[in-house]
């Protein structure tokens, strides 16, 4: 593994990438396992659900026809509106971070840089190191919700679940890069760390209270969980159109990051 | 022949902060140069600037024949460095980084660095973080020599190692020099590049205020002494001697300021009974104070 930026950076993670593997599959199974007892009770938690504010609601991403006494429409709720791709958020925004400016705060960018490596290429197999990294959680995510499908079950449709799954590594890897890219631009962790959480919340706020309150409909695209959200998957199977978008956003951010990076002082 | 560094006129501000000012200097291949300066001087921007790690402000250096901006990795796969507070991960081995770096550099593996831990008693399958100091130091050592690079910047590079170790760091300067190898090496004591560099060059506040050979430089270097008697001395008599300032005698005790050599001052000493003779070296900023503000013109 110790070969190139991209080896490392993977291998550093090891073993918080084991921890997230196992913490999946153990959250996964645990809920999964929740599902027959509502699913029996079905018509009580949707009658608690109706009674909610709509902008509660809205928070659960209830799409038309969306039912919690369905598999996917259970997992759809539960976890593909906010729980999963909060995680992910969570570890490619820490990624992020941490692949320039936390290593530029710590000195050892200093180190590798001084070495026969452009900045460009460090910055590119940082982020092919944050996408791998979060792509495997994703699939090991995929993998627990299968088991957990099967044991339980759910009637998942593996393609409409692989589709939803990819959404949620993409929309990560969207607030990822912009974490890299603003830690590319500023050399500064917290910052990077900050301002992508903040996008993260803003954009998840925007999409989900663009239901009820008229005047961000009109911004509802401007966010990118509107084209991890809108189209919801699991339910209706992948949307390449909005995958597009995210993916898109997610190498732009970078190579724009790299222009600012090429040009600047390194911090000591 | 080309210049291993050549520096023109290179300036560089950090906002309005001076970094370093109108530095010109040549740097020979095949030289071990010393820059020496006190700390805040801008020894370490200018070694910054040399790797591209930062960008001058104006006027520009030429490593190796190509301006490390536009020479990319390629002229700095040819160059060892030695940060002055190394940071390197903590949670590897030494074996791991030194891999690492190793394949980074086109080695396959640890190559040389091996060797080198070796000679400098360096526990390769230690966690960084667990190291002392003085053996972080080693690490960030090894991996500057071990892809035998044509240019070796080295800022402040003995710091941290005991004496033992700064000698042997000393054996691989000199046998890099004998390689055909150029050694850039910063440091804040005389002492320390005296034993092993060619010409010196003192920065001082930015500026580039002296370029000398050793010998040169020897020749005017400020030593604090003290002379302890055994019985009282007149004070005249050393006061007289030439190359000696500042003399003040208490008792048995003699303490003056030498320039250059002290031949002189320690036959003079010798007509008495000496019991102890103490020698400080003056630090830099007192030479800079003396030699190049008008104190010591007389030199």
């Amino acid at each position: 593994m110790l070969r190139s930026v991209f080896g490392a950076a993977v291998w550093s993670r090891r073993r918080s990438l084991a921890w997230w593997v196992g913490g999946s599959f153990v959250y996964l199974l645990f809920l999964g396992s929740a599902f027959p007892t509502i699913r029996d009770n079905a018509g009580d938690f949707e009658e608690m659900l109706e009674s909610y504010p709509e902008a509660l609601r809205a928070m659960f991403n209830m799409v038309e026809g969306v039912s919690l006494s369905t598999g996917p429409g259970f997992l759809h709720m539960e976890l593909f509106s906010l729980v999963l791709p909060l995680l992910l958020i969570i570890l490619a925004v820490g990624f992020g971070a941490r692949a320039v400016a936390g290593e530029e705060e710590e000195g050892t960018l200093d180190l590798l840089l001084a070495g026969p490596i452009s900045r460009r290429r460090w910055l590119a197999e940082q982020f092919g190191a944050m996408a791998a990294v979060t792509f495997l959680i994703g699939l090991a995510n995929f993998v627990g919700m299968l088991l957990a499908g099967a044991a339980f079950d759910l009637g998942l449709d593996s393609g409409k679940l692989a589709a939803a799954s990819l959404g949620v590594v993409l929309i990560a890897l969207v607030f990822g890069s912009l974490a890299l890219a603003v830690g590319a631009v500023t050399g500064k962790r917290g910052l990077a760390m900050g301002v992508a959480s903040a996008a993260a919340l803003a954009a998840y706020l925007v999409f989900s209270l663009a239901e009820v309150v008229t005047w961000l409909g009109t911004v509802q695209k401007a966010s990118p969980w509107y084209y991890y959200a809108a189209s919801a998957p699991l339910l209706r199977g992948m949307e390449w159109v909005h995958a597009g978008v995210l993916a898109a956003i997610a190498l732009a951010l970078p190579v724009a990051g790299g222009v600012i990076l090429d040009r600047r002082d390194l911090a000591v | 022949m080309e210049a291993a560094i050549r520096l023109e006129g290179l300036t560089k501000y950090y906002g309005r902060d001076r970094g370093v000012v109108g530095l010109d200097l040549e740097v020979l291949p095949g030289e071990v140069f010393g820059y020496l300066g006190p700390n805040g001087a801008g020894k370490t921007t200018t070694i910054r600037l040399l790797l591209d790690l930062i960008r001058p402000s104006s006027g520009r250096a030429l490593v190796l024949g190509a301006d490390p901006r536009t020479g990319g990795p390629e002229l700095r796969r040819q160059v060892g460095y030695l940060a002055g507070d190394p940071a390197l991960y903590r949670k590897m081995t030494g074996r791991q980084l030194l891999t690492y770096l190793g394949h980074l550099r086109g080695l396959d593996g640890l190559g040389p660095a091996e060797m080198l831990a070796e000679r400098l008693e360096l526990d390769l399958s230690r966690p960084i973080g667990d190291l002392s100091r003085g053996n972080r130091q080693k690490v960030a050592v090894v991996q500057a020599f071990m892809h035998s690079p044509q240019l070796l910047v080295l800022d402040e590079p003995t710091s941290g190692l005991d004496p033992l170790m700064q000698r042997e760091f000393y054996r691989l300067v000199a046998e890099a020099k004998e390689q055909g190898r150029t050694v850039f090496l910063s440091s804040h004591v005389l002492s320390e590049v005296e034993r092993i560099a060619d010409r010196v060059g003192i920065v001082r506040e930015g500026r580039l205020v002296v370029v000398e050979g050793l010998e040169a430089l020897k020749a005017k270097a400020l030593r604090r002494l003290e002379i302890h008697f055994a019985g009282p001395v007149p004070r005249e008599e050393f006061a007289a001697l030439p190359g000696v300032q500042d003399v003040v005698v208490e008792d048995g005790l003699l303490t003056c300021t030498a320039v250059g050599s002290i031949d002189r001052l320690v036959k003079a000493a010798a007509r008495y009974e000496v019991t102890n003779v103490v020698s400080h070296e003056a630090d830099l900023e007192e030479l800079f104070l003396r030699y190049y503000e008008g104190a010591g013109d007389a030199a």
